[in-house]
């Protein structure tokens, strides 16, 4: 790793089995081994060749590589199923890669699916506590930040209620509240801005642009609103089935995304109303 | 992973590679230290959520076991008329239920880690071991009201003309004793959480098993009072001994101290410690894959 990355990956792949996972995985594992007793070709094993492959198995991310250079604003892009969220959840360290190497430097913040770990009998101040355990603080550190948490989320009347009685937009709020003052290196968001009412979202939007801008910290975004992509980004990939297509900048990415879905509505039978 | 950082927020530099693993390992105990809050705040939560909107609140924690002492009392003590060592059989029950219901309850709890917080784990990393590790804990809290409950039961009936005569030159294995309890329930946790997420009937057979188990382990009776084959299988379960032990040592009778089985049942626990920890691990790294 250069001095000035904080995030590299090296032909990075995921494999997932489709179909019934769970079913006959010990008749494979067992046909595995006996082929490999023999010396014989392993019937399970990995073949060359298109995302589908004829064991059964489902290339999500197809030699991903990457750099990420300290401080940047990166967008991470494509139509659905194009591996976007197989790629956070392999930063975030929720499942391992198939193949391949991901290093990166310091702390990875993730706020993959805000409200994650929100207990309903708790209160607002103890869900605070619990969410930023969960997502890696320690208890000095939401200490320091428990009143602006509190102040950020707008719930302050109602922090000493259970969350089992707040409204859905004000656990959202809170939710994304706690996550928004993570301390990692690395802030990882996943469609988490569109939480909230209008004034919200742009408080939000505002919020981690002065963590990218002013606190020099490394954001990895994923949306499907290239308004905000536009305004938080500088860089951004662009992924279509499992590879990366494009790497580069932000109005060039989404002009070639804008070009992919279109050609993908031209493709698809239409369905008349 | 988490450095202590300073008021300014300045650079951790430390380097993480993920790759994917061959083979076994075992899951990082520093890592696990490292999320020590986590761990606090889950236990806390698993001790305050349950008796919220409860009338009696944690007054449970006594009326439940004095329940199941009064049943077991009239069922074993009534009408089977199981051999208590001349001690008054709720005594009797009530010693050794105290160590068997933490180890059991703290069993139950892991068992299910990896189905019951399927979400969570979806979509967050902390190193899993911090939830059953958790549950470890606030059944920890919970054995402690249970067994200040047992004293001043015991003091109840010693008070009143029982032959109550712990064992005082012995008394320092007791919280051994606890602590092997807790290692066990973390170590078969470990494993039938990692093989109920594969395999789901497992589930529901954990209830049972643990019930069949508390009738392996000398807890209704005492192995002292059993000869040959059935005294042997019962010791040589790796609770049967500790239990006998506990019950002797607080009550001068209704069991005894075989120090060969202890070593046993000790050895026995750090082997299924480290399987349910080399399992373990292989399942928190891909579960969510297959969940």
């Amino acid at each position: 790793m250069k001095e000035d990355e904080v995030l590299l990956m090296e032909v990075v792949s995921k494999e997932y089995r489709t179909g019934q996972i769970g079913y006959g995985t010990l008749k494979r594992d067992l046909q595995s081994w006996w082929a490999k007793v023999r010396h014989k070709e392993d019937p399970n094993g990995k073949l060359t060749g298109g995302r589908y492959r004829a064991d059964g198995t489902f290339r999500a991310l197809d030699g991903i590589d990457l750099s990420v250079r300290r401080g940047e604003t990166l967008g991470i892009i494509g139509r659905n199923g194009a591996g976007k969220s197989t790629l956070l959840k392999l930063l975030s360290r929720i499942t391992e890669p198939t193949e391949g190497v991901i290093s990166f430097r310091g702390r990875i913040a993730s706020m993959l699916e805000v409200g994650t770990g929100f207990h309903p009998e708790l209160t607002g101040r103890e869900n605070i506590y619990l969410n930023g355990a969960i997502l890696g603080m320690k208890k000095a550190e939401i200490d320091e930040k428990a009143s602006d948490i509190i102040a950020f989320s707008e719930c302050a009347d109602f922090i000493d209620t259970p969350v089992k009685r707040y409204s859905s937009g004000m656990l959202v709020k809170l939710a994304f509240a706690v996550a928004a003052h993570l301390d990692g290196e690395i802030l990882i968001l996943d469609e988490v801005l569109a939480v909230g009412d209008m004034a919200f979202q742009k408080k939000s939007l505002e919020k981690m642009l002065s963590v990218a801008r002013e606190e020099g910290r490394t954001v990895l975004c994923v949306s499907h609103n290239m308004d905000t992509v536009r305004s938080l980004c500088r860089r951004c990939i662009v992924l279509e089935e499992g590879k990366k297509i494009f790497d580069g900048g932000t109005e060039e990415a989404i002009a070639l995304y804008e070009t992919l879905c279109r050609d993908y509505r031209a493709a698809a039978p239409s369905c008349k109303v | 992973m988490h450095k202590k950082q300073s008021a300014q927020g300045a650079q951790n530099n430390r380097i993480t590679v993920i790759r994917p693993k061959k083979g076994l390992s075992l899951p990082s105990l520093k890592e696990l230290a490292e999320y020590k809050d986590l761990i606090l705040l889950f236990a806390g939560r698993d001790l305050s959520v349950k008796y919220r909107q409860t009338v009696l609140g944690p007054l449970w924690l006594v009326i439940m076991p004095v329940i199941s002492a009064l049943v077991s009392t009239f069922v074993f003590g009534g009408i089977a008329r199981i051999d208590s060592s001349g001690l008054p059989y709720f005594v009797f029950y009530f010693a050794a239920f105290t160590l068997w219901s933490y180890f059991s309850t703290s069993l139950t709890s892991t068992a299910t880690t990896f189905t019951s917080n399927a979400l969570l784990f979806r979509r967050v990393y902390f190193p899993r071991l911090a939830v059953p590790a958790a549950h470890i804990l606030s059944n920890l809290f919970r054995f402690a009201v249970q067994f200040a409950l047992l004293v001043i039961v015991l003091l109840i009936f010693w008070a009143t003309g029982t032959d109550i005569s712990p064992v005082w030159g012995m008394v320092w294995l007791l919280p051994l004793l606890v602590v092997q309890s807790a290692l066990l329930a973390l170590g078969v946790g470990a494993l039938l959480s990692a093989l109920t997420a594969k395999y789901r009937d497992l589930a529901s057979l954990v209830s049972v098993g643990v019930d069949l188990w508390k009738y392996l382990t000398p807890v209704v009776y005492s192995a002292s009072t059993l000869t040959g084959g059935v005294r042997i299988f019962c010791l040589v379960n790796p609770m049967g001994a500790p239990i006998e032990a506990f019950r002797y040592i607080l009550l001068g009778a209704g069991g005894a101290v075989f120090p060969e089985y202890l070593l046993i049942s000790l050895a026995e626990t750090l082997v299924i410690l480290f399987l349910g920890a080399l399992v373990f691990h292989r399942v928190e790294r891909n579960f969510v894959d297959t969940v």
